[in-house]
């Protein structure tokens, strides 16, 4: 055996070992490989009308997620459902603190952020730009899904909607729909 | 040739006294249908868990989403007390009906959402309910989907049993 021949081995050695390390660690969240950073397609701030409890305001940058219902009440914010909690990216869900996100879009483009909004559930969100089924806006499309802890869906929310930015959305939804109030 | 005017005057004057006087008698009577009483609850699958809960009696009116606490409702979004039937809308306070066949058609105003003109029917023990938001302010119309309400013996415990795994491990 020649020096060289102990080098390859070695390097063969260490290349074997670093794969397999790099294996495991693939194969432990291999169903849930996560992203380091929210897309910058996806970032800025989305809303969108579905319901009476209010307009969905959704707000994505690098690294935090925000989401909450409410309405613009004399020109303000003013949310009735997880109002100004901001979540921040993370490994792990943590309720109301962290959320993941997916690392690649899946087979029909979303990437897909897990939440937790309260202690019994957690939220599987799928977002993607797109072109809206309506009209030629750039929105954000929107699915989700509840389930309880124990990873079975519950109440199915597959229907999806699309959310919308606005350069002013208190004007947006008191001129369009007379929804709220202005300052 | 002033008889003429003066009949045409007297015509158009009797049609306006029929016209006001007609609306007004129909509004007074339209209580809310016995078969539409009762607390209604409706689950609309959204990120965000709760019951959209109806309440109606033969005079009031009261709509909310929220969740449950030791049994008990707890209103997350429209926090208010029950409308009250009123030949005329004030925010926040009061409620208006018609019929319409079978159908009930109920006007409401609230701080937030303006004038919604909601429409309920019944079918099989079912209330349904669409609501349609358009004011002569608002350039769009915004129409919901049909929701369907059921009455619940048991609205907490349903809700719960829906995140059972939840409070499974909780208690």
């Amino acid at each position: 055996m020649t020096d060289l021949h102990k080098q390859l081995l070695r390097a063969g050695l260490a290349l074997v070992t670093l794969t397999s390390v790099g294996l495991a660690g693939t194969t432990a969240n291999a169903a849930t490989k996560l992203g380091n950073s929210v897309p910058k397609s996806l970032r800025g701030t989305w809303y969108e009308l579905n319901s009476q409890s209010g307009i969905m305001r959704v707000k994505l940058t690098a690294k935090t997620y925000s989401i909450s219902k409410g309405f613009f009440i004399k020109g303000k914010w003013t949310p009735n459902w997880n109002g100004g909690k901001t979540y921040r990216l993370g490994k792990k869900v943590k309720l109301r603190k962290t959320f993941t996100i997916s690392a690649k879009n899946n087979k029909k483009g979303y990437r897909t952020i897990t939440a937790r909004h309260n202690s019994y559930s957690y939220v599987k969100s799928q977002y993607k730009r797109m072109t809206s089924r309506y009209s030629k806006q750039i929105v954000l499309g929107h699915r989700a899904m509840t389930y309880t802890n124990k990873h079975t869906p519950t109440m199915s929310d597959t229907y999806p909607s699309e959310l919308a930015p606005y350069a002013n959305p208190a004007k947006h939804f008191y001129d369009e729909y007379g929804i709220g109030s202005l300052k | 040739m002033k008889r003429g005017v003066l009949i045409s005057v007297s015509l158009l004057l009797g049609a306006l006294g029929l016209g006001m006087s007609r609306p007004t008698a129909a509004d007074a009577a339209t209580t809310i249908p016995q078969n539409m009483r009762g607390t209604w609850y409706f689950s609309n699958g959204d990120e965000d868990p709760g019951l959209t809960r109806v309440v109606m009696k033969a005079k009031t009116y009261d709509i909310a989403f929220g969740t449950f606490s030791h049994g008990k409702f707890v209103k997350k979004w429209n926090n208010k007390q029950p409308l009250k039937l009123a030949n005329q809308l004030t925010v926040n306070k009061t409620f208006t009906t018609s019929k319409q066949g079978k159908k009930l058609i109920l006007k409401t105003k609230m701080a937030d959402w303006g004038l919604i003109t909601t429409t309920y029917s019944m079918k099989k023990g079912h209330l349904y309910q669409q609501w349609v938001k358009d004011d002569s302010g608002a350039k769009n119309v915004y129409l919901s989907g049909t929701f369907k309400y059921s009455k619940l013996a048991h609205p907490g415990k349903y809700l719960n049993e829906v995140y059972k795994a939840g409070t499974a491990r909780r208690l």
